[in-house]
């Protein structure tokens, strides 16, 4: 997912888009057939930046 | 008889003895908040083989528990994350699913934590799992959902002990699926 650090499902009260990653998520335990699997969701941050340490996060950044 | 849980440990007793080494050179730096350098060497585990359980039932029969590494716990009920500690806090919470999670405290000090105040669901989607269940996505909600600290360097003691230990409990409570939340 390609959502700053601390927001992994979405933005504040983005409900309908944090069902949707939990939707997409629970359904790679079908689509992931073996260890190390991964899926690559098409969501993108769609608020202001997330701030950390007087910086904007930048979309995908763990730091 | 003993409740026995897969897992692969043999990348344990090599990864301690890295580890003791590594810990030498990066417990000044993580002192002074120097974790890029310090974590330039971190000796990461390599698996040669990872357990793999195929899913036994459809997602609308099976029940989903979270796990989230936000740090969270009860005030006035829980101890406490250390989150000062330079190793990190590698225990955890059990966090009952009726629990208000906007009354949950967040200890995990390397994140912002507005996001999450504004809607715990970012981080512990325990009110959004409870609408997948109510649509029939979801067979049901676990009675207990669990919070370990996102900063923990100790990554033996994560397999040896916390991991094992939450996933007996989630074994006890007929958990299905686990769903894990990086923060």
């Amino acid at each position: 997912m390609r959502f700053p650090r601390g927001s992994m499902l979405g933005e504040p009260g983005s409900r309908e888009k944090q069902l949707a990653v939990l939707r997409d998520t629970l359904a790679a335990l079908l689509a992931i057939r073996e260890p190390g699997g991964h899926l690559v969701l098409p969501y993108r941050w769609e608020a202001a930046p997330v701030m950390w340490r007087g910086r904007p996060l930048v979309e995908g950044s763990y730091s | 008889m003993a409740a026995r849980l897969a897992s692969d440990g043999r990348w344990i007793p090599a990864f301690r003895a890295r580890y003791a080494s590594w810990w030498e050179t990066a417990r000044p730096l993580i002192a002074e908040h120097q974790y890029g350098p310090a974590f330039k060497t971190y000796p990461w585990p390599t698996f040669e083989d990872a357990p793999w359980t195929p899913v036994a039932k459809p997602l609308r029969e099976s029940r989903v528990a979270i796990v989230t590494t936000g740090g969270l716990y009860r005030p006035s009920i829980d101890r406490p994350f250390d989150g000062e500690a330079l190793e990190g806090d590698p225990s955890f919470r059990a966090i009952p699913a009726r629990t208000d999670p906007t009354t949950l405290a967040i200890a995990h000090p390397h994140f912002n934590h507005e996001v999450a105040r504004a809607d715990m669901n970012t981080i512990f989607p325990l009110e959004r799992l409870g609408e997948l269940r109510a649509e029939g996505a979801i067979g049901s909600v676990a009675a207990t959902h669990y919070s370990t600290m996102g900063y923990v360097t100790r990554a033996a003691d994560l397999a040896e002990e916390t991991a094992p230990a939450i996933a007996l409990a989630m074994r006890a409570e007929a958990v299905d699926v686990a769903l894990i939340v990086p923060v």
